[in-house]
């Protein structure tokens, strides 16, 4: 049998794998939220058997809402199926694998840009129609709310949509026989923008949609302090949205910053270029999954101080602070992985000449430091925001012992990025520190596995620690609220666990630290 | 570049015979589309408004068209003048917003009649629409809060986190048009993609089918995209009051 694959066949397959993973992907996050308004309806119904044709109506219209986030993966795959992609017919030449690594990109981008906004957009719509249960003679003021948080909630899946259309319509690659070095650091930087806005919009989509749930229901709950809620709910939204706004700017760096100079592009390519791969990839990943959990986790704080100003109104300030302090720190693992993003993409420079041992080595360097850093905030942002949650209800219910919460939050919160801190620790010794001076093929693969485990090791390890320890400062938090009389007793247990969680993490930092320093 | 891309996503159309030669020539289609709905619009209230009669006495009962139409323009002002805070802005944007409202929701629909398109299935009207009210929230920014307040008011929190947020909610600012429009054109563009899909899956002589996915889709998603396209108008001009 022979394989003679033409750069036709290679664009083409790869325009129809990144159409499936676009619809595909999209439609995960839009069938959950559609799900998701369905129950809210149905579990209404049963309570108030009466206003049945309300019920399906509002949730008709969030259905149509969650749906417009499975039409844009649907307008991406249409995109891709229809667009002539174009190739050489005489074998794979550099210009044909970067066309068609780029359209797989858009494809990946649209995807999993969707799926947080659907979601996001069902928890809305199933508390909107709580709301509506709760309060009939207010559902014009919740279905404008409701609109509004929804499309707020679709604005991360919308700049996937822009980044992917930029994808498929704006870039190019040069044509020439060979593949040049130009062609590799292409293929990098447009699948690496697809990867960061794509996986930077989930957490964000999710985040905005949960604020907005909480505000509809604390309107129902509070109706004459509407105008401080819908304050607070923009307020958190806007801060919210952040982390996508983060990896909107570093897609759009790597796609219009980091053209490659005309000697890049006639060079053929070598070792040198899998650093560039490392680079622009690693910064990818920093951003696009270094920004799940603190979108998720920046919701679920606004969400925590709307619930709790609906409780308690007359606490509003002292609770919106506290807010604004919670998502300051829930903020910074988001921040954290955009530093490294930007040291990755700024910092590093491409050689312009280095072995294939040598260049492997460097590779996994930069690729474990952002995954280490991208995947260990996942847990710590969510864990953190959490915490949040746990303080705000904590003081809205139980408001004499305000001080005591806010220190009991502080310190719940400190130990919840701790996790965080060691993927940066890591992150930053294998950027900065680790070295490898290799030279053969052999050594350069030993080390290639040996940094890119260490970087996988912290990043994936830190994920559930970070998570776990918020929701014990949570629920200590909460108890507090119950029990205040029993506050040292619950203080002493939140920390015995607080121990026994984060020691997984330091199993991680350990067996990556052996990794780094130990097996040479 | 590549000519069908192109023609679908702004209207452009190339020369197909050399598409290499990129010579943009706006699909005139669409823009007599968006003409077409202008003048169903200006009729349509010119003929409306014949049999009507402005009543501030309360005199006489109004007939029952009349009655229909006040009712749905009473809903209408409550909806979008209800999102300021400030009674004189709301009054004053009001026809503006209403008028945007039922253009855009004729532009929608404008695809329920045989042999015509929805001119914002393609982007260049919505783009058009999303910056014009970029910059109208931005003019009102300037002229309720001053110079200084409008500056002020992209630190959205106090203290540190507020001039962290600066570089952000300027990006936040350029990317809000943006999301604007692209809402607006990848739902209808994506609705009608949909339904061409099932054109060619499902015979065409299974008239009943096509003809309630083509009225449901397009009447109900077109409403909704009308809806939150000027509810979203409302809520960007109604950030510029702050929070006074």
């Amino acid at each position: 049998m022979e394989w003679n694959i033409s750069g036709q066949d290679f664009v083409t397959f790869s325009r129809f794998v990144g159409a499936a993973l676009a619809m595909g992907l999209a439609a995960i996050g839009s069938a959950m939220g559609i799900g998701l308004a369905a129950t809210g309806a149905l579990k209404s119904m049963v309570r108030q058997p009466e206003r049945q044709g309300e019920f399906v109506r509002t949730m008709f219209i969030s259905q149509a809402v969650a749906e417009s986030t499975a039409i844009y993966g649907l307008v991406v795959a249409m995109l891709l199926l229809f667009t002539t992609g174009g190739g050489h017919t005489d074998g794979i030449h550099g210009s044909d694998w970067v066309n068609g690594l780029r359209f797989l990109a858009a494809g990946l981008t649209m995807g999993l840009g969707a799926i947080g906004a659907g979601y996001g957009i069902g928890i809305a719509g199933t508390h909107a129609i709580e709301a509506i249960t709760q309060r009939p003679e207010m559902s014009g003021v919740f279905m404008r709310t409701m609109f509004l948080g929804m499309a707020i909630t679709e604005s991360p899946a919308i700049y996937a949509l822009v980044i992917s259309m930029i994808l498929i319509f704006v870039m190019g690659a040069p044509d020439a026989v060979g593949v040049f070095s130009g062609n590799i650091m292409d293929i990098a930087r447009y699948v690496g923008a697809g990867l960061a806005m794509g996986a930077g919009a989930i957490g964000a989509a999710i985040g905005i949609g949960t604020a907005a749930a909480k505000a509809l229901v604390a309107i129902a709950r509070q109706p004459a302090k509407q105008g401080p809620l819908v304050r607070t709910m923009f307020l958190s939204m806007a801060i919210t949205e952040s982390p996508a706004i983060y990896a909107l700017v570093v897609s759009s760096i790597l796609i219009f910053v980091f053209t490659p100079t005309d000697a890049e592009a006639a060079r053929i390519f070598g070792g040198m270029d899998l650093v560039a791969i490392g680079k622009y990839m690693g910064g990818a990943i920093a951003i696009g999954f270094g920004t799940i959990g603190a979108g998720i986790g920046l919701g679920i704080a606004g969400g925590g101080a709307l619930d709790g100003i609906s409780r308690n109104p007359r606490k509003e300030s002292s609770l919106v602070r506290t807010m604004f302090l919670s998502m300051a720190i829930t903020e910074s693992p988001a921040i954290y992985a955009l530093v490294i993003s930007l040291i990755l993409l700024f910092v590093f420079a491409v050689p312009d000449t280095m072995s294939w041992a040598q260049g492997w080595a460097e590779l996994a360097k930069l690729l474990g430091g952002g995954i280490a850093i991208g995947l260990g905030t996942i847990g710590a942002g969510a864990g953190v925001g959490i915490a949040g949650l746990g303080g705000l209800i904590g003081i809205s219910r139980r408001p004499q012992k305000e001080g005591a919460m806010l220190r009991t939050m502080f310190i719940g919160m400190g130990v919840t990025e701790s996790p965080t801190i060691y993927a940066l620790v890591v992150s930053l010794i294998l950027l900065f520190v680790a070295s490898s001076d290799v030279s053969t093929m052999s050594q350069g693969l030993h080390d290639f596995a040996r940094f890119l485990g260490a970087g996988f090791a912290m990043g994936a390890g830190a994920i559930g620690p970070g998570l776990g320890i918020g929701l014990a400062t949570r629920d200590a938090l909460t108890s507090m609220a119950k029990q205040p009389a029993h506050e040292g007793a619950l203080v002493r247990t939140m920390f015995l666990g607080m121990a026994v969680t984060e020691s997984t993490a330091i199993y991680a930092l350990v067996v990556s630290l052996i990794l780094l320093f130990a097996v040479g | 570049m590549d000519h069908i891309g192109l023609e679908m996503v702004w209207g452009y159309f190339t020369d197909p015979n050399d598409p290499s030669t990129f010579i943009p020539l706006l699909d005139a289609r669409m823009l007599v589309m968006s003409w077409i709905s202008m003048l169903i619009i200006i009729f349509g209230s010119l003929v409306l408004r014949r049999g009507m009669k402005f009543n501030r006495d309360f005199e006489d009962v109004p007939s029952k068209s009349q009655a229909f139409l006040e009712i749905l323009l009473k809903g209408l002002h409550t909806q979008l003048a209800g999102g300021f805070q400030s009674n004189k802005v709301g009054e004053q944007l009001f026809p503006m917003l209403a008028t945007l409202g039922v253009y855009i929701l004729f532009l929608n629909w404008l695809a329920l009649i045989p042999g015509m398109a929805s001119p914002t299935e393609t982007v260049n009207i919505p783009i058009s629409l999303g910056l014009f009210i970029f910059v109208l929230s931005h003019y009102y920014r300037i002229k309720l809060n001053g110079p200084i307040g409008y500056l002020k008011s992209y630190m959205e929190a106090p203290g540190v986190m507020g001039v962290i947020m600066i570089p952000l909610s300027i990006v936040g600012e350029i990317a809000r048009p943006i999301s604007h429009s692209f809402r607006l054109y990848g739902n209808l563009m994506g609705g009608a993609i949909l339904l061409l899909v099932i054109a060619n899956l499902v015979p065409l002589w299974v008239v009943p089918l096509h003809t309630f996915l083509n009225f449901f889709y397009i009447l109900f998603v077109g409403g909704i995209q009308a809806m939150v396209f000027t509810l979203l108008s409302v809520a960007y001009i109604g950030m510029a009051e702050g929070d006074h």
